[in-house]
């Protein structure tokens, strides 16, 4: 075989490589088309729509103008701005680990071997297949001060009425006990999952070694759930941070105690859609994009510490 | 298992996600070519065997022509008219409020029928309440026409009334009369209250407001009310209802349980409600055969508040000829008529409003139609739901008991005028 064709074999070949790479390129975009194409029109574009619309002072219909900063600097002396903000992130704060703590504790319960295991798992997962609005309208019945079957109950041992519903202090409290309740079922299911992953083995191999229940539930089962608790960690953190349908749904405009239990979305829908200042509305929404990004930024960060993989 | 990679890439998802916001067209649908189909996009789901009488009474008429009536809820009516405005896919003809009108008007997205309605045989526009045709024309173009009108009458418990003795409230009743049956009707151990008084504007204080000779927003729409004193004292009583007399419930009762609510379980004696609630006052087993209605106590003078919804057709429709045409006959006696004797609403047309009155026999309902007499138009401007929720935020303190009308009176001034100025 002389140097010739050999070379020619060579560029043949290449020629060939970089065909059948062009063609799995191809086959790639095509596939996740669909998909990327669906997060584009309706995700990513209004995105930088909304952002464009947080320096113009949008009209319904007609031509909106530029006002540059003009929203920004609205909201920062916007006494409403910081109560919601406020309202958000303490909801988030005490929401966000109570329900992580209890899902998981519910995710142990329910991979036992008891009896209707299936029974339970399911009474658990029903609030995550039920509408949020109809969950928040049975709630806020459940809620009523005075014919609610909460404080009929809390009469029956004796103790006062509680306004759910109206007492400022007492607010925040009742949408972060549907909040939980609401998301504890999706959490658990994930959780579930990874329990089933841990192999019995180390179960066995740690009570070979005298070690408790409590023992194994911290040393090995803890470690070996990180990669979910993690997932489950950075989604509720966002979906705290976007809590909006339970306080539509329980608080009327004209409740004395909105104000200490609105949400940042709550209040960039009222700006949008009921006060028509899409300007202005776009603008309280980008603090919380941005405030969500940097949280999960820091929590991908952070990960490294904390998660294992195998 | 999940992997660290397809873990980020979820979570880089997950992030996208978390960002918002949808547009949304609603697609055309498509027509034979001999039928054409209107689509009537109306709110109000106890309204609509009253219009579905009045599309089929005019499909008789025009064969060939087709009406849909689409009930779509309060709560997503706007937002779905305004989406489908901006995507060239709007109803037909629909029905218009007094709040979005401005919105709409500049817009560009109403037809104008001022030329159907001049030149119209059947349909004479100055049959209709001055002030409604008023605000809903813009710059001499007409782009509603009035479909009926509400007014606000004082419903009362006849069975309290008589349990207590007190003589049921009539048009001679005065302020005071409605305090001091008040307080007698209030049980504070049953749990009945003598009046309802919520933070509310048009079914409350604004009513209040004009029988003291005060004003909501100056006739040029310029000055806001609560510079006088006639507003700021009328506004003070009302939620001394509740504060000082304790005769109404607070309005933290009011956040668990609504003003209907309590009217409708026996625990409020009076309350005030709109014409448009007079169905759903029918429709109760216990309020039918329990309360009636007696026009609203006077101040200085009588005054109600009133207004009334329009019939708007799209400037874009396919059907330009088609809708003009169904637009008149919905403004004609025959469908005014349907729209009364089915109790949908009371009709706006001169002399038809009465038809209202026989689809209740068992509420006096007349006191609606009499008192337009003293109506006054539901304040607006350009930009009424921005003021309205000013009012209605400075106020919660008020009618909580925290602060006197007179202490938030100049905050509410400052603020509306301010966006009056921008108007």
């Amino acid at each position: 075989m002389n140097e010739h064709v050999l070379e020619e074999k060579q560029i043949t070949m290449k020629k060939q490589a970089v065909k059948k790479n062009r063609n799995t390129y191809l086959w790639g975009w095509l596939l996740i088309a669909p998909t990327a194409i669906g997060l584009i029109v309706l995700n990513i574009i209004p995105v930088f729509q909304t952002l464009l619309m947080s320096f113009q002072n949008v009209s319904t219909f007609g031509t909106s103008t530029f006002v540059g900063l003009d929203n920004y600097v609205k909201m920062f002396s916007d006494a409403e701005f910081w109560q919601s903000l406020r309202n958000t992130l303490v909801y988030t704060v005490i929401q966000v680990p109570l329900t992580v703590i209890l899902s998981t504790i519910a995710a142990v319960l329910v991979n036992t071997k008891i009896k209707g295991v299936g029974i339970y798992r399911v009474i658990y997962f029903l609030p995550m297949i039920a509408a949020p609005a109809a969950v928040a309208m049975v709630w806020r019945w459940l809620y009523n001060s005075e014919f609610g079957l909460i404080n009929t109950i809390l009469g029956y041992f004796g103790l006062e009425n509680v306004q759910w519903l109206s007492d400022p202090n007492v607010v925040l409290w009742s949408i972060i006990i549907v909040g939980i309740w609401s998301n504890i079922g999706y959490n658990m299911i994930l959780l579930l999952a990874g329990l089933q992953e841990i192999p019995q083995e180390y179960y066995e191999a740690a009570t070979v070694d005298g070690a408790g229940k409590i023992r194994q539930f911290f040393q090995i089962t803890v470690p070996l759930l990180t990669p979910q608790l993690f997932f489950v960690l950075v989604t509720s953190v966002i979906s705290a941070l976007q809590i909006f349908d339970i306080i539509f749904i329980m608080f009327d405009v004209t409740n004395p105690s909105l104000n200490k239990a609105q949400s940042l979305v709550y209040m960039f829908f009222n700006e949008s859609f009921v006060l028509n200042d899409k300007g202005y509305g776009s603008a309280v929404v980008m603090v919380l994009v941005v405030i969500i990004m940097c949280i999960t930024a820091i929590q991908l960060i952070a990960q490294k510490k904390w998660v294992t993989y195998d | 298992m999940f992997t660290k990679k397809s873990m980020k890439r979820t979570l880089s998802l997950a992030l996208g996600l978390s960002l918002f916001l949808a547009a949304c067209g609603n697609g055309d649908s498509a027509s034979s070519e001999e039928d054409v189909t209107l689509t009537y996009s109306i709110w109000d789901a106890i309204q609509e065997p009253g219009m579905q009488a009045i599309a089929d009474a005019f499909e008789e008429e025009n064969p060939g022509i087709k009406v849909n009536v689409e009930v779509t809820p309060w709560e997503q009516y706007w937002t779905k008219l305004e989406s489908s405005a901006q995507g060239g896919s709007m109803p037909d003809v629909f029905w218009m409020h007094s709040n979005e009108i401005a919105n709409y008007s500049e817009g560009n997205v109403l037809m104008d029928l001022s030329e159907t309605f001049e030149s119209s045989e059947n349909v004479k526009l100055d049959q209709f309440p001055e002030d409604l045709v008023e605000l809903y024309s813009a710059d001499g173009e007409l782009l509603g026409v009035p479909k009926d009108y509400d007014t606000i009458g004082l419903w009362y418990n006849k069975s309290l009334f008589d349990e207590a003795g007190i003589e049921y409230p009539d048009e001679d009743w005065t302020w005071d009369d409605l305090l001091v049956a008040a307080q007698e009707l209030t049980d504070e151990e049953a749990g009945v209250y003598g009046v309802l008084a919520p933070l509310n504007r048009q079914e409350g204080y604004h009513n209040f407001i004009y029988q003291n000779d005060g004003y909501v927003i100056s006739e040029d729409k310029t000055e806001s009310g609560f510079r006088k004193d006639e507003t700021v004292d009328a506004v003070q009583w009302y939620a001394d209802l509740s504060v000082k007399h304790g005769v109404s419930p607070t309005q933290n009762q009011f956040a668990d349980n609504s003003n209907l609510t309590f009217f409708q379980s026996g625990r409020g004696a009076m309350a005030f409600f709109g014409s448009w609630m007079t169905a759903e006052m029918a429709n109760n087993e216990y309020t039918a055969e329990n309360v009636d209605v007696a026009p609203l106590p006077q101040g200085e003078k009588q005054a109600t508040i009133f207004n009334g919804l329009a019939n708007s057709v799209a400037e874009n429709t396919k059907y330009p000829q088609e809708a003009q045409k169904f637009v008149e006959f919905l403004s004609s006696e025959k469908a005014m008529k349907l729209q009364g004797e089915n109790g949908s609403a009371i009709p706006a047309l001169e002399g038809i409003d009465t038809t209202f009155n026989e689809a209740y026999p068992e509420f006096n309902t007349q006191i609606f139609t009499d008192q337009m007499e003293s109506g006054v138009i539901k304040p607006y401007t350009n930009q009424t739901t921005r003021w309205e929720n000013i009012e209605n935020e400075q106020l919660i303190p008020v009618f909580a008991g925290e602060k006197s009308a007179k202490e938030v009176a100049e905050d509410i001034a400052d603020q509306v005028e301010d966006i009056l100025a921008d108007e």
